[in-house]
């Protein structure tokens, strides 16, 4: 378990008289407040920290047990045996002001829980995302490979020991999050249920590269069918396809495959175009035939 | 108008111990609006979330309505800025 220097969270010195942690502690309450960072799991991270600081400095009695053991404070025990009374638990805040943040006194660090024991003074954090009507909003993430997202399915959750299944329709984009109503945490005081936001995270697991509905491939192409024409086959999401080359098909050439792309999210039936771009291969490793076969053609151009 | 979807100002601001005039003042800054309904005024459920946010910035960070309608217009500005480097990273992904 890791020393906490609250002293250090807040920047303050330790000769920071309680107005000047408060003023510390506002400060950077305003920049880290999670109502002014919205998905931002790093300010939300240090919000938890400056409050579990704010917790400790804030309140003249919890400081003064920091103080007094700071890094040697696996000791602390011996404090309390020494007749010294834990009033934090009972204490009415003393002026402090604490903010909500969804969080629970697990949120709190096993440094502050091994010295301060599992009770917070203020009776948590005021204006609480502590549920006081709607239901606090649960986020997940959920990886879906590419080849997965190209149909629609069914995936069951577990979100908080609770399953859900999901319908996640095909077309689905990486990054894209859905809120599904009412399968949050429960209300109280009557207050509805709060929304889960479910974002994917699509992994591509294919050779294709993805533009919204519209797939890109790159296929090799042999320079004697590029000079030629003929056939060749092709991956597509669902199955292989012939393509018909013509002759003299330039090197980056492209072709579009109508609807062979990726679906349309929500659109059922609409898909994307699939653009195929030819790479023609030059021959390596050619024999002495092969040379003069070419040094043949050149001279006739 | 189902009552289901709608909550009394009156029943939210004993809730969140906050002043029935506080929500007056947000409903005069245009931050949320209101339904007169049978004599009473109600807000929509799915904007308690917004409602919620107003009550933490004017109460924890002391925020007044006009800060609070600045704060609203950059976090949907941020909203959008996010949604399009979203967007712009996928399509990044697509040269890499």
């Amino acid at each position: 378990m890791k020393f906490k220097d609250y002293y250090k969270i807040l920047g303050v010195n330790k000769n920071a008289s309680d107005a000047e942690i408060k003023k510390a502690y506002r400060k950077l309450a305003r920049k880290y407040h999670p109502d002014v960072n919205p998905n931002d799991k790093e300010a939300e991270r240090k919000f938890k920290e400056i409050n579990e600081a704010n917790e400790v400095l804030g309140n003249p009695e919890n400081r003064k047990k920091y103080d007094q053991y700071g890094e040697h404070w696996k000791h602390a025990d011996e404090f309390e045996k020494a007749g010294y009374k834990k009033q934090y638990q009972h204490a009415g805040g003393g002026g402090q002001q604490f903010y909500s943040g969804g969080f629970t006194e697990d949120d709190f660090s096993d440094f502050f829980s091994s010295m301060f024991g599992g009770g917070f003074s203020s009776g948590g954090f005021s204006g609480g995302r502590d549920v006081k009507f709607r239901g606090q909003e649960f986020h997940a993430e959920l990886q879906l490979n590419l080849s997965d997202v190209f149909k629609t399915q069914k995936h069951t959750i577990n979100v908080n020991g609770k399953k859900i299944r999901l319908t996640i329709p095909a077309g689905v984009e990486n990054g894209q999050e859905i809120k599904i109503k009412g399968y949050g945490g429960e209300g109280i005081n009557g207050g509805p249920k709060g929304d889960l936001y479910i974002k994917f995270n699509v992994i591509n697991n294919t050779p294709f590269k993805r533009d919204g509905s519209n797939l890109y491939l790159t296929v090799d192409l042999d320079l004697y069918k590029a000079v030629l024409g003929g056939d060749i086959m092709i991956n597509t999401m669902d199955g292989k396809v012939k393509l018909k080359v013509k002759p003299e098909t330039q090197n980056g050439t492209k072709v579009k495959l109508r609807g062979k792309g990726f679906p349309v999210y929500k659109q059922e039936g609409q898909f994307g175009d699939l653009f195929v771009t030819y790479n023609v291969k030059i021959p390596t490793n050619l024999t002495e035939k092969e040379k003069s076969l070419f040094k043949e053609l050149a001279k006739l151009r | 108008m189902s009552t289901k979807d709608i909550i009394s100002i009156h029943q939210f601001c004993s809730l969140y111990n906050v002043p029935d005039t506080f929500v007056d003042e947000l409903n005069d800054f245009e931050l949320i609006e209101l339904i007169d309904f049978e004599n009473e005024k109600y807000i929509y459920k799915n904007r308690l979330k917004d409602l919620e946010r107003i009550v933490h910035l004017r109460y924890e960070l002391n925020i007044n309505p006009e800060g609070i309608d600045v704060i609203g217009n950059l976090l949907n500005r941020i909203a959008q800025l996010e949604d399009e480097i979203k967007d712009l990273r996928n399509r990044l992904a697509f040269y890499e």
